[in-house]
């Protein structure tokens, strides 16, 4: 197996990986705040329940300097885990009573309000409308700091086991089924590149690489068709058959069929071509054509003429392979011009009606630039046929040969 | 009989039979990546409702855009199959409908209906 700098398969875990974790973060950021912002709300109730309850209880005892009952009030409320600190105070902010967590050593109760670690609010006692003292209590925060960072763990781990799971997932399936499938296809493709025009392609796959295999097979097929067209060509035209352009198109059927279909076993194989052939005697100015499917058309002094090949392609099954072309004798003057298509041209659908272009637009476009260089008409062609199309795709290959003598 | 329905897409026509006066519709483009694949249903429909049909006529109206060359091939075999019913008795009709501006469409018309000699084949031009 090649190693590729740009596996896809690791853009894609990459690009999932981004996505997910961008995803899951905001999550989980989300989900965190809303956690904590509930239990800060919560802490922010108890204290004050505690603080509402202590000041009702405790007026009565302040107003009698009732110290006994002030100490068992405050330690019962201590006996809560999370407050660290309770202490009462009388009207002038004399300490009666306090109470402290061990683990701060008797810190005042000033310490406790500056620090983020504990939520400290006092509230007054008051007895018959009167302010006889305070009530200062701090819980703390610890039990929320734990849920933060379980929550935040939670996410990370999460997370982690998240992106463990994609990478994992998408490395199998696209190795499955992008990654294995494509390197055997480039396989193949080297192979046909290499000219092995019989090279195996798996066109098993179902999904847009079986698509890509199928079109793959077609393109191998049709350049191992071209070829053996043009060698059969060659061999045709080198013998003593070149002059005769009717012959060499029998000669062209009968050696494509018998390299097509002989060899093959597919019994599906059916392919063939239109051709059109031209033999020009330039010591009598006389052209000899044949057609298979194709015309020649030649215009003299502006006037178009259409020289209809036979009604015959050349290779298909169906074609009889005895089938005898007509040649055409077309005097072939200095000036003249000849043109010879594949019936791509006019047969491109398009315009305001998406018709085909067909003969007669073909005829007048010909008419119109026959005058102008080569090399103009050929981008003239190219404009019109570009217009023509619009928004439709080109529908076939297209070949166009113009060609004319000059004055000797 | 079953009925036959086909959505044309961008690559496929459409494909209609109407029962009531027994006429099946191509209309559109053809250059489906595999034609043979597209059509063998049509054939398949095609050539059990000749088989079943007795004495009514069966229109076949053709109005393509645009064919490439191995829908021209199938549409060979398509009017082989109709010409293959009309030897046997059967009452078939085609209609090869053209726009006017449509020279291309209408040769092909011409070729086929030069080829099919015992197929009844009508040349129209679209009436706008």
């Amino acid at each position: 197996m090649t190693h590729q700098k740009n596996s896809i398969g690791r853009r894609f875990s990459r690009v999932i990986i981004s996505v997910v974790l961008i995803i899951f973060s905001v999550f989980s950021i989300v989900i965190i705040t809303y956690n904590i912002n509930r239990i800060d709300r919560n802490l922010d109730q108890r204290l004050g329940n505690i603080l509402k309850l202590s000041e009702i209880t405790m007026a009565a005892a302040v107003w009698q300097l009732h110290y006994d009952y002030l100490r068992e009030c405050a330690s019962s409320i201590f006996s809560e885990d999370i407050i660290v600190y309770v202490g009462i105070l009388d009207d002038m902010n004399n300490p009666l009573v306090s109470n402290v967590r061990d683990r701060f050593q008797q810190k005042p109760f000033s310490f406790f309000q500056k620090s983020q670690r504990f939520k400290a609010r006092e509230s007054d006692i008051v007895y018959k409308g009167e302010k006889i003292g305070i009530v200062q209590i701090a819980i703390s925060r610890e039990s929320f700091y734990k849920e933060l960072i379980l929550n935040t763990s939670g996410a990370i781990v999460g997370i982690v086991l998240l992106i463990i799971a994609i990478v994992i997932a998408t490395l199998v399936t696209t190795r499955h089924h992008i990654i294995h499938p494509l390197l055997k296809l480039k396989d193949s493709a080297g192979l046909i590149a290499g000219g092995d025009l019989d090279a195996f392609i798996d066109k098993s796959h179902d999904d847009e690489i079986g698509s890509l295999a199928n079109d793959l097979d077609s393109m191998r097929q049709s350049i191992k068709h071209l070829f053996i067209a043009g060698t059969v060509f060659k061999r045709v035209v080198s013998g003593d058959v070149h002059s005769d352009p009717a012959r060499i198109l029998k000669m062209l059927n009968i050696g494509v069929k018998r390299s097509l279909y002989e060899k093959e076993t597919e019994s599906a194989l059916d392919d063939g071509m239109d051709a059109g052939i031209c033999f020009v005697n330039t010591q009598k100015n006389m052209l000899t054509f044949a057609g298979a499917r194709i015309p020649l058309i030649c215009i003299r002094q502006g006037k178009l003429e259409m020289i209809k090949g036979d009604r015959q392609s050349i290779g298909y099954k169906k074609v009889n392979a005895d089938y005898e072309f007509t040649n055409h004798q077309v005097p072939a003057d200095p000036g003249t011009l000849f043109y010879l298509s594949s019936d791509g041209y006019t047969g491109q659908p398009g315009g305001p009606k998406n018709l085909s272009i067909g003969r007669k637009r073909w005829h007048s476009l010909l008419q119109e630039i026959c005058s102008e260089p080569f090399d103009d008409q050929k981008e003239r062609l190219t404009e019109y046929l570009n217009e023509w199309k619009g928004e439709q795709s080109l529908k076939d290959d297209i070949g166009v040969v113009g060609f004319g003598f000059r004055q000797k | 009989m079953d009925p036959l329905r086909t959505e044309a897409t961008k690559y496929t026509p459409e494909i209609n039979y109407i029962s009531e006066n027994n006429t099946l519709e191509l209309k559109g483009m053809s250059y489906p990546a595999d034609a043979a694949e597209f059509y063998t249903p049509i054939f398949n429909w095609l050539e059990k409702h000749l088989e079943h049909m007795t004495d009514q006529n069966l229109s076949v109206n053709i109005e393509f855009l645009y064919l490439n060359s191995s829908s021209t091939k199938i549409m060979w075999d398509f009017f082989e199959l109709l010409e293959e019913a009309v030897e046997k008795g059967k009452n078939v009709s085609v209609n090869w409908i053209y726009d006017e501006e449509d020279d291309d469409k209408l040769e092909m018309g011409e070729e086929f209906m030069e080829d099919f000699e015992s197929l009844p084949f009508n040349l129209l031009m679209k009436e706008i």
